[in-house]
């Protein structure tokens, strides 16, 4: 089935638990509420849709409008190679359902996730953290967290912007997903 | 040798010896720990660990303008960095609109190919070397280093040539390109055929290769394996024919396939890699013709240099460009190129502004590092060297 | 200004030129390879730019056989301790090559996770520069490390002489010692 069918048939099967649906560059994104991400997971990954194949399970982070973290994930057909984005949104100290069960590999995916933003897994059999040390402080990748640069000493007592207080100037997020 | 037989297993004593094959070690391609549990030479578990490369790249891409993130990107996959470039630039292309002409699109395939070649000579020449096959290693990285020296006169830089730009390349092809390339191809079937020589009947190779770390396509599936571990479980999933980019489509190559999956059937898929790529290179070194090599579009490249002289509207291009950077529109892509290693995607996430609001790097080895712990337990110690060398690993990728 | 006491005995001036002569051209480097520039550092172990004409071609996989250690790469905070471990387990008299640009001032990156230049953890001696620098630039930057060792004045020392207790840099006062 073509992903463009597959959005309909979710949409008209689980039409409560589907907050969103858009295209951009000829890619679906679809946004579920995550109590029924499980369900909607398991459905997506049986035939006929057959999604068999979780390519990327990554995060993405908001302060504003809403402060919270878009878990993303990325399936793959197999058989017909099709591809669908699935989006649910955690918020700070909110737990969402862990896909280990789903597809083993998902293991290390959650890790990463909640090393660098923070999110929690709840079913995942090891959350640790993976790529910083075991015990450092923080969610590095969250927006704010700073980059803690280390700053440029310069001659004369000159003292430019590091290149983070440019940055973190307030202006308008906009929230696409 | 592959699961150890069943007298090794009746001369154990029943204790657990816990072996850490440290971050500092010689065949770990990298900075890779994997904590081992042993009973006597057979590895009961394993549990790699990462993070000794941790770069925080996709923090700092978020505080560099579009055009500043060329360098950081360039440096996660360390030996193809002409990929990473590649997938970054198809990215912001794709969410831009943007074209590329086509004689940037033969000039990028023909540099990916031969990263492709430069980086299953590293493979080759390192994996041999664990095995203390060290010869294998010489040829390997001479013939490596002709590739290097095109590298050199197109870009100024070795490994990281740094010429790719929103919309093509910085500059054009230096004279002299062509020639060494031919000359590169013309002797690189003979120094094929010395590794092969070397290596494919080798006795001691075949019987330390062969039955080790069997991937099936089932695990591929629960891990998301792509690359030469997919091809050797026997599905062609290459991204070159799947969803094609530069032109893949319009060029004559085969996906090799093996069905065992085990490290010899990877180790032959990618010798049959490297000659399906110089066969590419024949091919898109026949197509090459004069053109521009950055696309027309002034809110996305800088204007040449000489119409600036006598153009208002270039000049105040390139004053934009320069000092605020593109601004791609809302919204977020995902795409992939074949890496040597297998599918390297990106995922970019834009809010308008001059930089991005997420780039995330989809590495193949990431995956294959996490199937070590299911796939290790059975082994002995001295396949755990073989395994970790046969699925290619590259940790710069993997830690990001 | 050397005053008598740092002036080397007479009788064994020569013996200390042979010494230093001996262990400046038979360099064991200490596999520490973290990313890039460890893929320039195999290259330069490779035939084409040969390291072995330096001596310097057995790469020791253990940090206690080993002389110099080439910190090739970018320093995370993870590996920081295990830098630290590996440095020290290493003997006397040992030489660090801080080799590109992550090694000597985090070259490209500037945040939380890379420590910003190696001498934050241990004394280097050579700085070479380069991302990744070109195996000549690494062959350069050792030839100048053979000179330092050459050149350097060390060894015997009358036993509570002022020389060996002060120290201008750490490393320094660890070459005093025999």
């Amino acid at each position: 089935m073509k992903t463009s069918e597959v959005v309909v048939e979710m949409k008209s099967r689980f039409g409560h638990g589907i907050i969103r649906d858009r295209e951009c560059c000829g890619q679906s994104t679809v946004g579920v509420e995550k109590h029924h991400l499980i369900e909607i997971l398991s459905y997506l990954k049986a035939s006929p849709a057959g999604f068999e194949v979780l390519m990327d399970l990554t995060g993405v982070d908001y302060i504003e409008p809403i402060v919270g973290t878009v878990v993303v994930y990325w399936l793959h057909n197999p058989s017909n190679y099709q591809r669908i984005r699935i989006t649910v949104l955690a918020k700070r100290d909110e737990e969402i359902p862990s896909v280990v069960r789903l597809w083993r590999g998902a293991d290390w995916y959650e890790r990463e996730l909640f090393d660098l933003f923070g999110v929690r897994f709840e079913g995942h059999p090891d959350l640790k953290r993976i790529l910083m040390p075991d015990d450092w402080k923080g969610h590095p990748l969250r927006k704010d967290y700073p980059l803690t640069e280390e700053p440029v000493a310069f001659k004369h007592g000159a003292k430019p912007k590091i290149p983070s207080e440019i940055i973190h100037v307030r202006r308008k997020q906009k929230y696409p997903v | 040798m592959s699961k150890v037989s069943d007298d090794l297993r009746l001369e154990s004593t029943g204790d657990i010896m816990e072996l850490n094959l440290g971050p500092q070690h010689p065949s770990t391609h990298g900075v890779l720990r994997i904590k081992l549990k042993l009973e006597g030479e057979v590895v009961i578990s394993c549990e790699p660990v990462i993070g000794y490369l941790h770069t925080g790249i996709e923090k700092e891409c978020e505080s560099r303008t579009y055009f500043q993130v060329f360098p950081l990107i360039d440096r996660l996959d360390y030996l193809s960095g002409p990929a990473e470039e590649q997938v970054y630039a198809m990215t912001v292309e794709s969410l831009m609109k943007v074209d590329v002409p086509e004689r940037a699109q033969i000039i990028r395939l023909i540099i990916l190919e031969l990263a492709r070649i430069a980086s299953h000579l590293v493979w080759a020449g390192t994996s041999a070397l664990e095995l203390n096959m060290s010869s294998v290693y010489m040829y390997c990285f001479a013939e490596r280093e002709k590739i290097l020296d095109i590298f050199e006169g197109f870009s100024g830089a070795r490994m990281f040539p740094n010429s790719w730009r929103i919309g093509g390349l910085a500059y054009d092809l230096n004279p002299g390109f062509e020639e060494q390339v031919r000359n590169f191809l013309e002797h690189f079937p003979d120094m094929w055929k010395d590794l092969d020589n070397l290596l494919t009947n080798n006795y001691v190779w075949c019987e330390r290769l062969q039955g080790v770390a069997v991937i099936n396509k089932e695990l591929c599936k629960q891990y998301m394996l792509t690359g030469p571990v997919i091809r050797a479980a026997g599905d062609p999933y290459d991204i070159r024919k799947i969803y094609p980019y530069l032109g893949y489509d319009t060029y004559q190559f085969d996906i090799p396939t093996k069905t065992e999956g085990d490290a010899y059937a990877r180790y032959l898929i990618r010798m049959e890699e490297m000659k399906q790529s110089a066969s590419i290179l024949e091919q898109a070194l026949g197509r090459l013709k004069p053109g521009p090599v950055i696309t027309d579009n002034r809110k996305v490249a800088l204007p040449p240099r000489k119409e600036l002289v006598h153009s208002m509207e270039a000049v105040i291009h390139q004053f934009k460009l320069v000092s605020e950077g593109i601004r791609p529109p809302v919204g977020d892509v995902y795409c992939c190129v074949e890496s040597a290693r297998g599918e390297l995607g990106m995922y970019l996430v834009s809010d308008e502004g001059p930089r991005p609001h997420r780039l995330r790097v989809r590495s193949p080895s990431f995956p294959n590092i996490e199937i070590l712990k299911e796939i290790l337990p059975g082994h002995i110690i001295s396949d755990v060297v073989v395994a970790i060398a046969s699925l290619d690993p590259i940790l710069g990728d993997v830690d990001r | 200004m050397t005053n008598k006491r740092d002036r080397v005995p007479f009788l064994v001036a020569p013996f200390e030129k042979i010494l230093n002569w001996a262990r400046g051209n038979s360099l064991w480097p200490a596999q520490f390879g973290l990313a890039c520039c460890a893929i320039e550092m195999m290259s330069t172990a490779a035939s084409k730019y040969d390291i072995a004409r330096f001596g310097m071609e057995v790469f020791r996989a253990s940090p206690r056989q080993s002389d110099v250690m080439i910190v090739a790469g970018r320093v995370s905070q993870k590996m920081a301790p295990v830098l630290v471990t590996i440095y020290e387990q290493m003997l006397e008299p040992k030489w660090v090559v801080a080799m590109g640009d992550c090694a000597s001032c985090s070259g490209v990156f500037n945040n939380y996770a890379i420590i910003q230049g190696v001498d934050k953890l241990v004394p280097v001696d050579v700085y070479v520069a380069g991302c990744p620098p070109r195996p000549e630039a690494l062959l350069d930057g050792l030839i100048v490390l053979q000179q330092k060792i050459q050149n350097q004045p060390t060894q015997i020392r009358r036993k509570g002489s002022p020389q060996s207790s002060i120290s201008s840099s750490s490393s320094e006062s660890q070459r005093d010692r025999l």
